[in-house]
């Protein structure tokens, strides 16, 4: 039996976070992952990658929407052949899990070891998601069908908002556990020995396509200035769900996420020789006029689309 | 000499004289002798028609292929055939479901005839894209919506459904980003919306249903170094004004919309207006009075930021004589 664990939440929550610190806590054990990435590029991936470790990229949609469920349900029943102990599914911020039960047992006679899901973990981001969740769906679908619920980025937000969090999240999955913190930091252990015990019976996922926002990658293969690069998420993060990426600059290679005005860039370790940053838009289209204008200010129009 | 002309006028220089565009349609077919479908389903003899049509018309710039049905196809729309014109969009998947279409199937250089498409334009590129401005019209985002979802566009959608409308209009726009990035990297010089449903949509609408996807489209165009039109047959002058200032360098008008009144309003803004003759001038096979008709377009537009070119494709049934005539008309 290999028992996965599911990490769902709005794009930029924390899941990779979280993700990681799984990968810490379970040294010990033997583990696939995969990493269910938005845009035309798995970021997420990069972040995560270690070297032994078993792990599948899905790219450009959700893994449970129709666009790429096929080459999901192909990735389950490949790792079902290897000799894990935990599979780590980081699904896509937009993603709607509403349907995994049903699907693990519809692909129960093709799985060699039998896949079972032992525990859906959602990351709610306390900045944004009482702004969200009744706008998007797929947020209270995550919610809902989540065992425990981490309310990351407390720090972020005051008490009122951390009570309206939970009141919100009681409406839509009384009982389940919540854990308040910041960067993910919670006991792993404390939380997965302490999961919801009956979950929500299986649905209809809400990932039609329908809910899926624009995505535009930027690449470049100059570095451009740090400073420049500072204006530019500026000026086109109110307009977008998220932004994330690597970007050469003058003072090194970056990691860039942005979660709507909450614009975080860090030194990158890695080698990287192109920039390549994608953005998901909040408003359309029209976002790329706005790119390609702060690009050209900011940037000497050294990003393009 | 031409291309130089074509370009230098879309983007509003002065030039010796107003250059003249072709936009042949599937009448390339009939100048090269090897049919409309052929023509249109074969990268060779579409290279083959573009060259025929360039040597015996001599057109500053034109267009490589000018099919509206290109992108439904991808879309997944079916096609009829007729065999002396272009196709038509025989279904339309969009008509009986408020769903949208799942962004892979947005166009690729692998669906529908773009396989056959791109390679012609390679080929076009290397045998004469160093002296005819090559346009590539592709299908605007509204033409495009009203392909996937029929009349519903028109009699539900746009008075009643402003949500639906907006998706389906920024999924057309996508679709359309795909294309300019293939036939850009094709090679083509500019880049044409065209939009022959667009008249139908009321002038006080068209604004704030389109600029937005508009501007985007035309600017990312420039921005990967082509410049932009927007074919716009049977617009009034209300609706022209409305499509002047959503960032295209070029807008052309059908023939129903006189030159001296379209005139009036593009010169007002930063844009380049493209008039021609009535498709029914080029079949009347009357090869004076379309020349007559072509010189007095010229004396219209003389001195003004225009090309000759209106905004919809020679027809298959256009008599060659006329065509001919109008040509020297035009470039003399």
């Amino acid at each position: 039996m290999i028992d996965i664990i599911l990490l769902t939440g709005f794009l930029g929550a924390g899941k990779t976070t979280f993700l990681q610190r799984l990968l810490e806590a379970y040294t010990q054990h033997k583990l696939g992952i995969i990493v269910n990435d938005f845009g035309e590029i798995n970021v997420d991936a990069k972040l995560i990658q270690k070297e032994g470790m078993e792990m599948l990229e899905l790219s450009n949609g959700s893994i449970f929407c129709a666009c790429i469920k096929s080459k999901f349900v192909n990735g389950l029943v490949e790792m079902s052949k290897m000799d894990l102990d935990y599979l780590l599914i980081e699904a896509s911020g937009l993603s709607d899990p509403a349907n995994m039960e049903k699907l693990l047992e519809d692909i129960q006679s093709q799985t060699t070891h039998p896949l079972r899901l032992f525990a859906s973990v959602c990351i709610v981001d306390a900045e944004y998601f009482l702004d969200l969740v009744d706008v998007l769906p797929a947020l209270a679908q995550q919610v809902g069908y989540a065992d425990a619920v981490i309310v990351n980025k407390a720090d972020l937000a005051d008490e009122e908002t951390l009570t309206g969090i939970a009141q919100r999240i009681d409406e839509l999955n009384q009982g389940v556990g919540v854990y308040c913190t910041s960067y993910c930091r919670v006991e792993i252990d404390e939380l997965l020995s302490h999961l919801k015990s009956e979950r929500k019976t299986s649905g209809e996922t809400t990932n039609t396509v329908a809910s899926r926002p624009s995505s535009f990658t930027l690449r470049g293969k100059e570095s451009v200035a740090l400073q420049g690069l500072e204006a530019f998420l500026k000026e086109i993060a109110p307009d977008t769900y998220r932004i994330k990426g690597f970007v050469m600059t003058d003072q090194g290679a970056k990691e860039v996420s942005a979660v709507g005005g909450n614009i975080q860039i860090h030194d990158w370790p890695e080698q990287t020789e192109e920039t390549a940053l994608v953005v998901i838009s909040s408003v359309g289209v029209k976002l790329v006029s706005r790119i390609l204008s702060a690009s050209q200010t900011y940037l000497e129009g050294k990003l393009k689309l | 000499m031409g291309k130089e002309r074509c370009l230098q006028a879309l983007r509003r220089e002065k030039t010796d004289r107003t250059p003249w565009i072709l936009l042949p349609g599937a009448y390339g077919g009939k100048a090269s002798g090897c049919g409309a479908e052929a023509a249109l389903r074969d990268a060779d003899q579409m290279a083959a028609a573009f060259l025929a049509c360039r040597e015996r018309y001599a057109p500053d710039g034109m267009a490589v292929l000018y099919d509206t049905t290109v992108e439904a196809e991808c879309l997944g729309c079916d096609l009829t055939w007729s065999g002396d014109g272009l196709p038509a969009v025989a279904n339309h998947p969009l008509a009986d479901t408020d769903e949208m279409l799942c962004r892979c199937m947005l166009p690729s250089e692998y669906d529908g005839r773009l396989p056959v498409i791109l390679p012609a334009m390679q080929r076009i590129k290397e045998e004469a894209g160093a002296d005819t401005a090559l346009i590539a019209p592709i299908c605007g985002p509204f033409t495009m919506a009203y392909q996937l979802r029929g009349e519903r566009l028109l009699t539900e959608d746009l008075a009643g459904s402003p949500g639906y409308m907006q998706e389906i209009l920024n999924y057309c726009a996508e679709a359309a980003f795909n294309m300019l990035g293939l036939y850009i990297g094709a090679g083509m010089d500019v880049i044409a919306l065209a939009e022959p449903v667009l008249h139908r949509v009321p002038t006080e609408r068209m604004g704030q249903l389109l600029a937005d996807d508009y501007r985007a489209i035309f600017d990312l165009i420039r921005a990967r170094g082509a410049l932009s039109g927007l074919l716009a047959p049977g617009v009034s002058a209300a609706q022209l004004e409305a499509l002047c200032n959503v960032g295209a360098d070029w807008v052309s008008v059908g023939s129903a919309l006189p030159a001296a009144e379209a005139l009036a309003v593009t010169e007002k803004y930063p844009v380049c207006l493209g008039a021609g003759l009535e498709q029914g001038a080029l079949c009347s096979g009357d090869a004076a009075a379309a020349a007559e008709k072509v010189r007095g377009l010229r004396t219209a537009l003389e001195g003004h930021p225009a090309v000759l070119c209106g905004g919809e494709a020679v027809p298959y049934a256009a008599e060659e004589e006329t065509v001919l005539a109008a040509a020297r008309a035009a470039c003399l």
